[in-house]
């Protein structure tokens, strides 16, 4: 996975608008039943308790979501990154102390359903820290353990290959992701 | 980066045989004193639901190694011998290291010398890492690569397996000459 480009904008104030809830919404973290868009999660033979404590954590997570996220992007973002700006969705998904994300890869299952785009459409999804690197937040990527960040680098994280985000530090975490249809 | 400086050359496959048997070794839950909760807020992020783990205890691991080993480390007597296994979804929380049951089981001072090793036994799987202090993860390492984690015994540390597979890692701790 290769930082492949910057997203330039005032991070401290965009964490603040989450803070606030400003122009957002902000829900828990799906339980692995509503988990439609990772796959693997669902074909791995789980433990009950795993299960629960895997839930207990996702419950902990917070995902933001805004109508105005995607026109508050700077303008050019979307088209350099050859992603569709009609067919976007983004999210942010935040990482208390002690909590991560599964492994899994990425089937984009929600992006699809909503923008009503076809099986095989090529979707592409974009990594980007709100936040500097901090001890205990990682991007595991197979092999590949991504740290030194700064908040607004952007990784393409490739939907076939394993991956998970953890905070096993001190500090809040906050990732954003963006998913939209590639430009022919 | 915190590079490995040595290679404890065992066969890592037997050794994980002998855990999974229970063979000469003991699997206990990890005692709730390891919930350390030196920062603020921590139980409120790592508690007995996500920091669950077992520990292998043996009176005879030390016959499990190499027989020049621990010398070649510089121990110079005692030393505690442990193998922590973190099942998927499991964290040892951000703490520091204060050595306080070496010291007690062995009746150390306060002050005694001491040197602890890390070392994973199995090759890195995805999800599975130690972080010290800002900068340093151990990842991406295999089996027996040796690594002395005691000049961050007072930088916060932890360990994730944030993965699919079982996780399992030694510690070696004991006296070493201070001179």
């Amino acid at each position: 996975m290769l930082k492949q480009d910057r997203l330039d904008i005032d991070w401290q104030a965009f964490n603040k608008r989450l803070d606030l809830l400003d122009r957002c919404e902000c829900n828990a973290g799906p339980l692995l039943e509503h988990v439609f868009d990772k796959h693997n999660i669902d074909t791995l033979d789980l433990s009950d308790s795993l299960k629960d404590l895997l839930n207990k954590l996702n419950s902990e997570k917070q995902i933001y979501t805004s109508d105005t996220f995607v026109d508050d992007l700077p303008e050019g973002f979307l088209g350099r990154n050859q992603i569709d700006p009609k067919s976007t969705l983004i999210k942010i998904l935040g990482l208390p102390s002690g909590t991560f994300t599964f492994p899994h890869t990425d089937h984009y299952t929600n992006t699809k359903k909503q923008f009503g785009l076809p099986e095989d459409a090529i979707i592409k999804r974009l990594w980007i820290p709100c936040m500097d690197y901090k001890f205990g937040h990682i991007l595991c990527l197979d092999k590949e353990v991504v740290i030194d960040y700064s908040a607004g680098d952007v990784f393409e994280i490739p939907g076939n290959i394993m991956h998970s985000a953890t905070n096993i530090g001190i500090e809040n975490r906050r990732i954003m992701t963006i998913t939209g249809a590639v430009v022919a | 980066m915190l590079e490995s400086h040595t290679k404890l050359d065992i066969d890592w496959e037997w050794f994980n045989d002998r855990l999974d048997r229970q063979d000469g070794c003991e699997r206990i839950p990890a005692p709730h004193l390891a919930l350390k909760q030196q920062i603020a807020e921590g139980e409120k992020h790592y508690n007995l639901d996500n920091c669950a783990h077992h520990v292998y205890t043996s009176e005879i691991f030390r016959d499990w190694l190499p027989e020049d080993f621990l010398s070649s480390e510089g121990y110079t007597g005692e030393v505690l011998i442990k193998v922590l296994e973190h099942p998927p979804a499991s964290f040892t929380e951000p703490h520091t290291d204060g050595y306080g049951s070496v010291k007690r089981k062995f009746k150390l001072d306060k002050d005694a010398c001491m040197k602890r090793l890390w070392i994973p036994c199995g090759d890195y799987k995805i999800g599975h890492a130690l972080f010290i202090g800002e900068w340093n993860v151990i990842h991406n390492y295999s089996a027996g690569d040796v690594y002395n984690i005691t000049p961050w015994q007072n930088t916060l540390h932890s360990g994730v397996n944030a993965g699919v597979e079982l996780r399992r890692t030694m510690t070696i701790t004991g006296t070493v000459d201070g001179s």
